[in-house]
């Protein structure tokens, strides 16, 4: 299915709760309200037309005050602007050959988000490195232990933005 | 951890016990920890402890531009450099536009099915070093010699080449590196014939592997395993088919796919993919055109437009790609990236449950995983 | 030429003449005749051992496609005593929580199972330490003391990675002494005696005539079961190193696992010793033409062919699992050697 048919399906189904961003790539990038979230993992998984079997990625991103890179399909109102956290979703299928992107919004100082491993097994290390990475906590996860930080990490979330260690050294700008 | 071990404890019964293989250990392929629970000599209950080799690249790549990121991609998966280095090459293309030459197209191609070769020499080595039969292993090493002497001869480098630039490639290849290669290509499809002669039908061997570990389609899919592992259960999945990138659209070759998705069949994948990629680089030194133009020319210090980006490649050990978030900056927002091993150590807790602890090693052998690839 | 029965037998008149001549019970000879008998089976079995593990080296070398060692001594040979005076020199280390005197003496009895065999193995014409009238149920006995040197290791480390390999080893070494046993038994039908010597004399001297021929499913059952005796690939689970850290001598360094490294290759060379008796013809040449060349030569030359078969098996073949192993004693290799031993009775009867 093209990006245009990928999108009209879901919105077709998921309505407002789904915002399609602006972007020259040819992979749909869907943004998704966290309510609604799990359910349209599970409509993307379950779909015959859609068929997403395969959780290629799970990450998370950092925003703490910038505005999202992609534009937007609906002007940003300004709480936008006070940072976020992103969980990004990357899916394939195998039958169907398409790919696309599902993003997650969610809250600079409370994010939390449904966990998606029970529809894909994949999620769940994705996830954990989330947790201890990033501080996203997912609802609902089978085994919330840190992946591949050690067991006495007491330095806070090291991929967020401006996070700084005891021995971490800036890169001097140049 | 602690915690977990004392919960797995208490839910011991009278007969079992848990059992490190703990992070140091010959047979570990990089420094992974496994938490077994066995119960004589059967596995009951498999929990593996990731993280020794954390580097925090993703965290570097933050800090690095584009074109100083590119040495970081080598040691993610150092048996597999070449296609590591395309990744992220392939990535920044895509979010930037960047049109890469044909002749860089067809280096690339042979560059990383060379690589394909000796990461899956590799792999015969260690697996059958894992089995007991040791020699296989010093012979696969003498072989992988003749690939790294044409990467020597190429680009400087044995293990960590920095070869595949975002725009093309770094060097052209010197004058002799046709012949070498020919060379090598025709004699390495004979010495694979020796190597499955001693192994293939090894009655002992296939004991060991036949029926050993069967990866069932529906977890592989579900877990996120890919590349061969997946290719064993009897599914012909290759992004170099499936989503054809650099110039593999054009060229001849064929996926090889296992009946059973058992540790033998995973084995049979990766030999028939070694031959495969002799096919691959034959012709594609065959028909690279000859031009000067290598790399498309670029500022000195590449400023992407604001955009995310998804792009994925066929490593040897399956799907490797990246997420790139860029603001427009010469240094990018957020990288993560996605290793083939990743997928694939998952897959081990499921399938290994039931099998005995020789059994363990035999299908973790075939399962091909990079420590450093886990970690990053 | 070189034979060596006739000058002991000489010396040994002259010197049993001399000590009665000066009233001194033989009996002092005696026991300093079997002193330096036992002195020079010690003797030939470290030297054994030290060349074993030398040859060892560069056959791997050799199959591998690379040298071995080849700097200390010409070729490398002086190696193995430069490893052993390493060895002597490393500290010590006993684990805290290890059973003292279990851990102390496994090593001992290993070493001492395998020495003991050497009594009763006919190295040439007239060149046995004793000759047992039950010579050949007197090693089978012995050779099952390493069993219990296996299970002291594994024990006494204190150790669950070395408890396992020590329970496994001894199940295996336990499993496969009965073909082996039953198999000897066909030779031993043949010649009609079980004192290693008279075995040898039994077989004649042309080389058809030595029991490989009309025994060889027994040779081929006794030399399989021999290499999982002595714990070498393809039945050498219990060392694997890539799945239990070296098995039941995980916790050993030093000097006792000196012993435990050297037992093995001593027991390599008892096997192929014995199997050289019983089937190949001891140390008779294949036609008596040939008798000039000492028997002791004859000897070493079969049994250092039957060890270099043994590893040459190492470094070509995978190991087995540990239930395929047993299951390959048990359901297979048992039978066989049941049926060759019915065959053998059925073909004494009819041709004695």
């Amino acid at each position: 299915m093209t990006k245009e048919e990928i999108t009209e399906r879901l919105q077709d189904k998921f309505g407002s709760s789904i915002e399609v961003a602006e972007t020259n790539q040819p992979e749909p990038y869907i943004y998704v309200a966290p309510e609604r979230y799990h359910e349209l993992c599970q409509f993307l998984y379950r779909d015959p037309e859609l068929d997403f079997d395969f959780l290629f990625q799970l990450g998370g991103v950092h925003y703490p005050d910038e505005r999202s890179a992609l534009g937007r399909t609906a002007p940003a109102p300004p709480e936008a602007d006070a940072g976020r956290f992103e969980v990004v979703l990357c899916l394939s299928s195998h039958e169907k050959i398409h790919c696309m992107v599902v993003k997650v919004k969610l809250d600079k100082d409370n994010p939390e988000v449904v966990t998606t491993s029970d529809i894909w097994q994949a999620a769940n290390w994705y996830e954990r490195e989330a947790m201890e990475l990033f501080g996203i906590k997912f609802t609902g996860h089978p085994d919330p232990r840190p992946l591949l930080l050690y067991d006495d990490w007491e330095y806070g979330f090291p991929m967020r933005r401006g996070w700084t260690g005891p021995d971490f050294i800036p890169m001097p700008e140049k | 951890m602690d915690q977990l071990i004392e919960k797995k404890m208490e839910d011991l019964r009278e007969d079992e016990f848990l059992i490190n293989m703990g992070p140091q250990h010959p047979s570990t392929h990089g420094v992974l920890r496994l938490m077994l629970k066995m119960d004589g000599e059967f596995v009951r209950d498999l929990t593996p402890y990731v993280g020794y080799l954390h580097r925090s690249i993703e965290k570097i790549a933050e800090n690095r531009t584009y074109n100083q990121f590119t040495p970081f991609t080598d040691r993610i998966d150092y048996c597999a450099s070449m296609p590591s280095n395309q990744a992220w090459a392939v990535a920044v293309e895509k979010l930037a536009g960047i049109e890469v030459p044909e002749r860089a197209e067809y280096l690339r191609v042979i560059m990383t099915e060379l690589n394909r070769i000796a990461s899956h020499l590799i792999y015969l080595g260690v697996m059958s070093l894992d089995l007991g039969a040791v020699t296989p292993f010093l012979y696969t090493f003498r072989e992988r010699e003749k690939v790294l002497d044409l990467f020597e001869m190429t680009c400087g480098q044995r293990l960590t080449y920095n070869y595949i630039r975002i725009g093309g490639v770094s060097r052209d290849i010197p004058s002799q590196f046709g012949k070498y290669c020919f060379e090598f290509t025709k004699d390495f499809r004979k010495k694979l014939d020796d190597y499955e002669a001693i192994l293939t039908e090894n009655p002992i061997f296939l004991g060991r592997t036949k029926g050993v570990g069967v990866l069932p389609l529906d977890i592989a899919k579900n877990y996120g395993a890919s590349g061969p592992t997946i290719r064993g259960s009897n599914y012909a999945w290759d992004i170099r088919k499936a989503e054809p990138y650099s110039v593999y659209g054009k060229l001849n070759f064929e996926i090889p796919t296992g009946k059973n998705g058992d540790t033998w069949d995973r084995y049979i994948v990766r030999m028939e993919e070694m031959r495969q990629s002799c096919n691959l680089i034959d012709e594609a030194l065959g028909g690279i055109p000859q031009s000067d133009v290598i790399k498309t020319k670029l500022p000195v210090v590449l400023k992407p437009p604001k955009g995310e980006v998804f792009s994925r490649i066929e490593a040897p050990r399956g799907e490797m790609g990246y997420y790139i978030v860029s603001n427009g900056d010469k240094k990018p927002y957020r990288v993560k990236i996605r290793t083939a091993s990743y997928g694939n150590l998952q897959v081990l807790a499921p399938i290994s449950v039931g099998w005995k602890i020789a059994d363990l090693v035999a299908i973790f052998g075939s399962l091909d995983v990079i420590l450093p690839e886990v970690d990053r | 030429m070189l034979e060596f029965d006739k000058l002991l037998l000489s010396i040994y008149t002259a010197l049993s003449a001399w000590f009665v001549s000066n009233g001194i019970p033989v009996i002092w000879l005696d026991l300093a005749v079997m002193a330096f008998a036992a002195a020079a089976v010690l003797g030939v079995l470290l030297l054994a051992a030290l060349f074993l593990v030398w040859w060892e080296r560069k056959i791997s070398a050799h199959i591998q496609d690379r040298l071995g060692p080849m700097r200390t001594g010409p070729h490398g040979l002086l190696q193995t005593l430069i490893d052993a005076l390493k060895l002597i020199q490393k500290e010590d280390i006993v684990p805290a929580s290890a059973d003292k005197k279990i851990y102390f003496w496994a090593p001992v009895l290993a070493f001492v199972a395998a020495y003991m065999a050497y009594i009763v193995i006919p190295f040439g014409k007239g060149l046995i330490a004793r000759d047992l009238n039950v010579g050949i149920l007197y090693i089978i006995a012995i050779t099952t003391f390493t069993v219990i040197s296996l299970l002291m290791a594994g024990w006494g480390s204190n150790n669950k990675y070395a408890l396992l390999g020590g329970m496994r080893s001894a199940a295996q070494v336990i499993s496969y002494e009965v073909p082996l046993t039953i198999s000897v038994l066909g030779a031993v039908m043949l010649a009609g005696t079980m004192s290693m010597n008279g075995i040898v004399e039994a077989q004649g001297p042309y080389f058809w005539k030595w029991y490989w021929l009309p025994q060889i499913l027994g040779f081929g059952i006794y030399f399989i079961a021999a290499t999982a005796e002595v714990n070498r690939t393809p039945f050498d689970l219990p060392e694997a190193e890539q799945e239990l850290v070296a098995g039941f001598n995980v916790e050993y360094s030093g000097m006792k696992f000196a012993m435990f490294f050297l037992a093995e290759f001593v027991n390599m060379f008892t096997v192929s010793a014995i199997a050289t008796t019983l089937f190949l013809g001891g140390w008779q040449p294949p036609i008596p033409g040939l008798v000039f060349i000492p028997s002791w030569v004859w000897f070493l030359g079969k049994t250092l062919f039957l060890v270099f078969i043994l590893m040459w098996f190492r470094w070509t073949y995978p190991r087995l699992r540990v239930d395929q192993l047993m299951g390959f004693a048990w359901k297979f290799l048992l039978p066989l050697s049941f049926v060759n031993l019915f065959l053998t009775g059925l073909g004494v009867y009819l041709f004695k």
